[in-house]
């Protein structure tokens, strides 16, 4: 069970951390860094973001396993995977409405668009795409770039926290700072590693 | 105490403040991963600066036109959809070479939703179509300048070239700085850098017209 378990832990560590949407590709991180907000509201955060992400891998890779060879899904892919968020943010929006969510967890439409629509959302579909692999393996993908992103930003803004009552300079408070945070941050992970990454 | 050339100063920055002092990169950390990531040659931020700027200018432009008849559950995903049709036809047509596609990757998808262009849409709900077109088109320049400024600084420093022409003025490569974490730091810099300038002319105008004014003062009493 292990070894048959082994591929999609490995899948599940390289997106939760060697391929971090943050500290890799820049993904996700701006929306805390200005906005910033309370710890509270992060794993709400994470949980929007797998609940709309994971029907729409599981789409999107539908399409490209019935139609893949089609020159016109070949030309239109990126379409695709938008529709298949489309469709999957219209499926969330219902549940959570029906279900009384959005009012318990008070997350308005405006939040609940920008998880949906916003580059977070449409690069883990894209990636979990990328790694041409089977439906578990796409799966596993994006739940661990989720996961990741959502670990990500919780350290971002515990560090935004504690910059906010250090002694800086006044030409690097505020975003200056955060920026720079994010780099070194950023550095260590790919300290890690040290691999080219799938574009 | 006179702030006459301060006040100019500050009436100057006020008009380019959209490009400079709120700049929505650099300010506001909008389209942060496509100013940060693949801006590793000037190139690759001139063809990221176009893909974001379309969807910007059109996403602005269809807000405008649907300000009237949309609500924003409905309107969004229609913006979304056109805009990546938008970005798979400009994409297809502009033939960009090889070298550029592999530097942007998955962020020419990506700019369709960017949120320079979701912000533009926010901000053009309101307006009519020639203040919504104004409103993209400031915030395309403003990521264009961010972008290009940065790609150009990383080419120079980590290939020794701008735009693919030799620029050796200095012996030695930093190849690292095409990786995300120093795209990062460059951009946090610059935006320190720019923000200490804007301090610096302040204060340096506000001293040279008070010091000007105290020294007539002091001749005056002698």
């Amino acid at each position: 069970m292990l070894s048959a378990a082994s591929p999609l832990l490995y899948i599940f560590v390289t997106a939760l951390v060697t391929e971090n949407l943050v500290f890799a590709r820049a993904i996700g991180a701006a929306d805390f860094l200005q906005r910033g907000g309370r710890h509270s509201r992060i794993p709400h955060y994470g949980v929007l973001l797998f609940s709309i992400c994971l029907p729409a891998v599981m789409m999107a890779w539908a399409a490209r396993h019935m139609l893949g060879d089609h020159p016109l899904y070949r030309d239109f892919r990126w379409l695709a995977a938008m529709l298949a968020l489309v469709v999957s943010f219209g499926a969330v929006k219902l549940l959570l409405t029906f279900a009384g969510i959005q009012n318990k967890w008070q997350v308005g439409d405006d939040v609940l668009l920008t998880v949906g629509f916003g580059t977070t959302s449409l690069a883990i579909v894209l990636l979990s795409l990328l790694l041409n692999a089977g439906l578990l393996q796409t799966v596993t993908f994006a739940a661990g770039s989720t996961l990741g992103l959502t670990v990500a930003i919780l350290l971002i803004h515990s560090g935004r926290e504690r910059l906010e009552i250090s002694q800086v300079r006044k030409s690097f408070q505020g975003f200056p700072i955060s920026l720079l945070y994010l780099g070194i941050l950023s550095m260590a992970i790919y300290g890690l590693t040290g691999h080219p990454l799938l574009t | 105490m006179k702030t006459k050339k301060l006040g100019k100063h500050k009436k100057m920055l006020k008009r380019t403040s959209w490009v400079l002092k709120s700049n929505p990169v650099v300010a506001m950390g909008l389209a942060l991963p496509f100013a940060v990531v693949p801006t590793v040659s000037l190139r690759a931020g001139v063809v990221m600066s176009l893909l974001v700027g379309t969807a910007t200018l059109w996403m602005a432009l269809i807000s405008s036109l649907t300000r009237n008849w949309a609500k924003p559950m409905v309107k969004l995903p229609l913006l979304v959809i056109t805009s990546m049709l938008c970005i798979i036809l400009v994409s297809k047509y502009m033939n960009l070479p090889q070298s550029v596609t592999d530097a942007l990757g998955i962020y020419i998808p990506l700019a369709s939703v960017n949120s320079l262009a979701l912000e533009a849409a926010a901000r053009s709900g309101q307006k009519k179509l020639p203040a919504a077109v104004w409103t993209g088109l400031k915030l395309s320049l403003s990521f264009a300048l961010t972008a290009c400024s940065v790609s150009a600084v990383r080419e120079i420093l980590a290939y020794k070239t701008i735009w693919g022409v030799s620029f050796a003025l200095y012996p030695i490569k930093i190849t690292g700085l095409t990786l995300p974490c120093f795209g990062f730091i460059v951009l946090g810099f610059g935006a320190a850098f720019f923000k200490g300038l804007d301090r610096w002319i302040a204060k340096t105008l506000y001293q040279s017209e008070n010091r000007t004014t105290a020294l007539k003062e002091v001749g005056s009493d002698a």
